[in-house]
């Protein structure tokens, strides 16, 4: 059998070929012998029986005649030169018999014993008319037809040999021509020995199965290398990342023993890769519970086990072979086999990990930062809510009384904007430091008594617990009286600030909103009251009422602008003596009170600038007045909207600005933006920058209400303007008061020198829109030129 | 010389010993008309019907020529001989007796030729081979030679053996006529399917005779003439005529007749009056 391995295919093939025809010699050849046997029999018959017959004519007349020696001399020559061996005649009296000698035979005896044929007798009587003259036995020997069979047998061994070894040289030559090419790739594959880049050569006459296979092979050896050079890369690639990663990465066998880590992790766990192979990955790396030091399953094994990847719990420490303890933070992923007969089964795991100290070290400072405030330390307001949350659960269920105060400090704008951000900053330490050492301290049995949180920039809440009201109005007034006595020093300037509180008791029902709600609109009523004042939160209290239903504009500010009850109306401001042929409107925003009557915004403007969400009107004015015009392409004045000061301030407006500007396609050249004097002084530096920013674009900005403040001329040195609106207060009388007419003369003389648009508005009357010619105020804006008027729809 | 042999032959006709005398069947010689073969399949059937009927044994023998058949007779060694070749003068001497004759109104000596040949008359067959059964032929040979003779036509005669063999040869083209037996001439050409013509035919003389050795017992004689008779009485007798004339061919089966020496006359004024020479016989 294993001669027969290593035999070559053509060997295998001629083997093949040679055991076939052997098997068919052999079996042909008992069969021919069969085939053979019939013949003869069947020849010796026949012949014997012809012999008979020709005979009995022959014998006819001689008989007929009596003629008994021509019957013996016809006998003879029968037995002499033809087949018969004996032929005998018996009977009308007489006996006569010829018989030849044995006749040397060519066929070997073997052969007669083979064949086994068998002496043919045949007997004819010779009747004639009836009368039987003697029966004619003629016997004959099967050594002729063996003799003859023989000769066949030779012709036709020589035929088949003949044959056989024709078809053998054929075979060789073909299977020789044939198998050139798979020789070739066998001796390709020898001289390979892995090589892949080794090419299969084949000579010109190969057929074409093995061309085909062989540009297969080549083929599948250009894919193999190519998949195995990707292979290499990839394994370098991979190799190169593990080991570049900052995670520790252990990769184990199906049996959890260790068979790769990458440096971070011999790092982390102290062991070197070489020792660490082949050991489990509980002795590798152990780990233990932070807490109860216990134990813990290592997730890779975790993984194995339920084939499923596995996260490591928190605070689990490493315990490195060094002995050192470390948090750390891990994952183990399953590794399936691809193997294409074992797919799918799990053929190890990998543990990703690295060092959790920094992290957790992080998540305490992050949980620190969520609940407090990084300047002062204080509790922040989240912290503050969720304690006021806590507090009025105890209220309801346990009957306890709480007090909140929310306390904002007066004047730190001031010292903000004058000394910068460093000084207000020192300034919130130095108070918070002075309301530390007042509030209640915790009670000797570690008893919250009071929270102090810092709410926002200047803005204070201390909850005092189990505080009846008086107490804690007590306890506001001396913060109060303490801030106010304070005298705050930088850079040799002093400041004095105060502070006004708003309080407000927890009652049970109350939400965490409506105690601050509460407590902060006590503490705007104490500031509108004076400042440096406590008040304390009554429904029935008319300030707080205005206020609270101030705030209610604000809170339904949305729901208002989606009951269409803000509407945009128009007047015109006309050209005066200005040469100017275009259409200029400033848009007017009136309000739907709650008797369905437009009015002006009074009250709703200044409660949404007082709550700092002034920025929300003007941006719905400006993009409503955007609509406006890019559904009406045929209008094409231009608008004079006004920016609050909170809007200027506001961080995203510019983008809003240029990014509606652009999608609606107008022109920036037909919106004029109004800035009041006041809201430009209050937000100086958002003012410049915004306002730079969108005359670059093409609009352009009006100074309003100029004149209106103390400092109005100083302002135009610091806003680049291209237009000024006289305070309506000076025109109003214009006409009458000499003082009024100077002021606007004054202004119109600053914009012709400025080289600035003059807009005069409350004009009401001809009077004054002579006036206001005569003294050469481009523009003019009243209800004597036009009534405001909504915007065409 | 020719005298001494047949002084021979009637010594031992008369005194010599005979192997049929001395017991065992009756040698019945039969004049070779056609091949040994027909010879045999006709008479084997005929005989042993006789020998049966009759309770004598016959035995046909039949010699290779007509000639040597009648030799034999001539020499003894036949107890009966179905011939015509005994009525010639010298073989009238060795006392066969007519027994019985073949049924029939006789046969007739002919020269015949070819249906194709030229030859109308025997004149047109002068100088060329005529075919004849054998020198001692009566209807084979004597009458129609004599007939050429008598008509001055000098022809080359070759004899064939037997009747059938002089007329294969005619038919075969080896010889441009044959003196033939109308009988066996006739059977002959409807057995072999061949034409032929009769340029010259004879008068009728009674078909061959069956005779019996004047040494055969009167009483088996008579019952051998009488089981020849009984064979077209009789049926089985009819059925074996009947298969013998099928094997040979012939129109019908041929019984026998009753006949005796006196019904022959005419073969013996023949030979008186013939051109042919006799050469003894």
């Amino acid at each position: 059998m294993n001669l027969i391995a290593h035999l070559s295919l053509r060997s295998r093939l001629l083997l093949a070929l040679a055991g076939t025809g052997l098997l068919l010699f052999l079996v042909g050849g008992g069969v021919m012998v069969r085939i053979a046997q019939g013949i003869g029999n069947e020849v010796l018959a026949q012949t014997a029986a012809r012999e008979a017959r020709l005979l009995a004519v022959t014998f006819v007349e001689p008989l007929i005649l009596r003629d008994y020696t021509t019957v013996e001399q016809l006998m003879r020559h029968e037995v002499e030169n033809a087949e018969a061996s004996v032929v005998r005649l018996s009977g009308d009296g007489v006996s006569i018999e010829a018989s030849d000698r044995p006749a040397s035979l060519q066929r070997p005896a073997w052969f007669a014993r083979l064949l086994q044929l068998s002496p043919a007798h045949a007997e004819e009587r010779i009747v004639v008319g009836g009368r039987d003259y003697g029966g004619l036995t003629v016997i004959i020997e099967p050594g002729f037809v063996e003799d003859r069979l023989w000769r066949l047998l030779g012709l036709g061994m020589t035929i088949a040999g003949s044959a056989m070894i024709l078809l053998a040289l054929a075979m060789h030559f073909i299977l020789r021509a044939n198998f050139t090419g798979l020789e070739a790739i066998r001796a390709s594959s020898r001289r390979a020995a892995g090589n892949l880049t080794e090419r299969i050569e084949l000579p010109t006459h190969a057929p074409p199965e093995l061309v085909e296979t062989t540009r297969v092979l080549n083929h599948a050896r250009d894919l193999l290398q190519g998949k195995m050079d990707e292979l290499a890369t990839e394994k370098e690639r991979w190799r190169i990342t593990l080991s570049s990663i900052g995670d520790g990465v252990v990769v184990t066998d199906a049996d959890g023993d260790v068979a790769f880590m990458n440096p971070v992790a011999e790092r982390l766990t102290g062991w070197p890769l070489a020792e660490a192979q082949g050991k489990p990955i509980e002795a590798v790396m152990p780990l233990i519970h932070e807490e109860t030091r216990a134990p813990q399953p290592n997730p890779a094994r975790l993984a194995l086990r339920t084939g499923k990847p596995q996260a490591m719990a928190n605070h689990t420490l490493l315990l490195a072979r060094d002995g050192r303890e470390l948090p750390v933070h891990d994952s183990a992923a399953i590794v399936p086999s691809v193997a294409h007969d074992t797919p799918g089964e799990l053929c190890g795991a990998v543990l990703v990990f690295r060092d959790d100290s920094e992290r957790r070290a992080l998540l305490k400072e992050l949980r620190m930062m969520a609940f407090h405030d990084p300047l002062t330390g204080l509790p922040n307001r989240r912290a503050l809510e969720g304690r006021i949350e806590r507090a009025l659960r105890q209220v309801g269920i346990e009957g306890r009384s709480h007090v909140f105060c929310y306390i904002d400090l007066d004047q730190f704008k001031l010292v903000n904007d004058t000394c910068g951000h460093a000084a207000g900053d020192a300034l919130l330490v130095e108070i918070v430091e002075l309301m530390r050492a007042a509030v209640p301290a915790p009670a000797a049995g570690g008893g919250e008594r009071s929270l102090l949180a810092r709410i926002g920039g200047d803005e204070f809440g201390l909850l005092l617990f189990d505080c009846p009201l008086d107490e804690g109005v007590a306890t506001a007034e001396r913060l109060v009286g303490l801030i106010t006595a304070h005298v705050f020093r930088y850079e040799a300037r002093q400041f004095h600030i105060g502070a006004s509180v708003g309080i407000t008791l927890l009652e049970p029902g109350m939400s965490t909103g409506e105690v601050l709600g509460r407590a902060d609109t006590a503490c705007y009523h104490a500031k509108d009251q004076g400042r440096g004042r406590v008040e304390v939160h009554s429904p029935a209290h008319a300030g707080i009422r205005a206020l609270d239903e101030e705030m209610q504009w604000v809170a339904r500010f949305d729901e208002s602008v989606a009951a269409h009850r803000f509407r945009l109306y128009r007047q015109r401001i006309a050209p005066l003596t200005a040469q100017d042929g275009a259409m200029h409107y400033e848009i007017l925003l009136r309000v739907l009170d709650a008797e369905e009557v437009m009015g002006p915004p009074g009250r709703v403007l200044s409660a949404l600038e007082r709550f700092g969400y002034a920025h929300l009107l003007d941006r719905w004015v400006l993009d409503t007045l955007l609509d406006h015009l890019a559904r009406h392409p045929e209008d094409r004045a231009s608008y004079a909207i006004n920016l609050s000061g909170g809007t200027l301030s506001q961080a995203d407006f510019l983008a809003h600005v240029q990014e509606r500007l652009t999608a609606s396609g107008i022109e920036p050249a037909r919106l004029l933006f109004e800035i009041t004097e006041t809201a430009a002084i209050h937000h100086l530096a958002e003012a410049q920058r915004f306002i730079t920013t969108m005359r670059r674009l093409g609009c352009r900005f009006c100074l309003d209400d100029f004149g209106s403040g103390l400092s109005s001329f100083a302002y135009l040195k610091q806003l680049p303007v291209s237009m000024l609106k006289i305070d309506g207060a000076f025109v109003r009388a214009v006409h009458e008061e000499s003082t009024d007419f100077v002021i606007v003369n004054a202004i119109a003389q600053i914009g012709r020198d400025l080289s600035l648009d003059v807009v005069a508005e409350w004009v009401e009357n001809r009077e004054i829109f002579d006036k206001l010619a005569e003294i050469g105020i481009g523009f003019a804006q009243g209800y004597f030129i036009h009534r405001p008027e909504p915007l065409p729809e | 010389m020719k005298s001494l042999l047949w002084f021979f032959s009637a010594f031992l006709l008369a005194f010599g010993a005979r192997a049929w005398e001395a017991g065992g069947p009756y040698p019945f010689g039969v004049l070779n008309h056609r091949s040994l073969t027909f010879t045999a399949e006709y008479w084997n059937p005929i005989l042993a019907w006789v020998s049966e009927r009759a309770g004598v044994r016959l035995e046909l023998r039949v010699a290779r020529t007509a000639n040597e058949t009648t030799d034999m007779a001539t020499r003894g060694e036949l107890a009966f001989v179905y011939t015509n070749h005994f009525f010639t003068p010298e073989r009238a001497k060795l006392g066969f007796t007519v027994l019985a004759r073949q049924e029939g109104e006789g046969i007739r000596g002919q020269v015949v030729v070819r249906e194709d040949s030229p030859a109308r008359q025997l004149s047109d067959l002068a100088g060329q081979k005529v075919a004849f059964a054998n020198p001692y032929g009566f209807t084979g040979y004597f009458v129609p030679y004599d007939a050429l003779l008598k008509a001055g036509v000098k022809v080359e005669p070759v004899f064939a053996g037997t009747q059938e063999a002089a007329m294969g040869q005619l038919k075969f083209a080896q010889a441009a006529a044959a003196g033939v037996n109308s009988q066996v001439m006739a059977d002959y050409a409807r057995r072999e399917h061949f034409a032929y013509r009769v340029l010259w035919e004879s008068m009728p003389y009674f078909d061959l005779a069956v005779m019996a050795h004047p040494k055969v017992p009167a009483a088996d004689r008579e019952a051998v003439r009488r089981a020849f008779l009984a064979l077209r009485e009789e049926e089985n007798g009819r059925a074996v005529l009947a298969d013998a004339a099928r094997k040979l061919g012939l129109e019908r089966p041929r019984g026998f007749v009753a006949a005796q020496d006196a019904d022959y006359e005419n073969y013996r004024r023949f030979f008186r009056e013939t051109r042919v020479p006799l050469a003894g016989q």
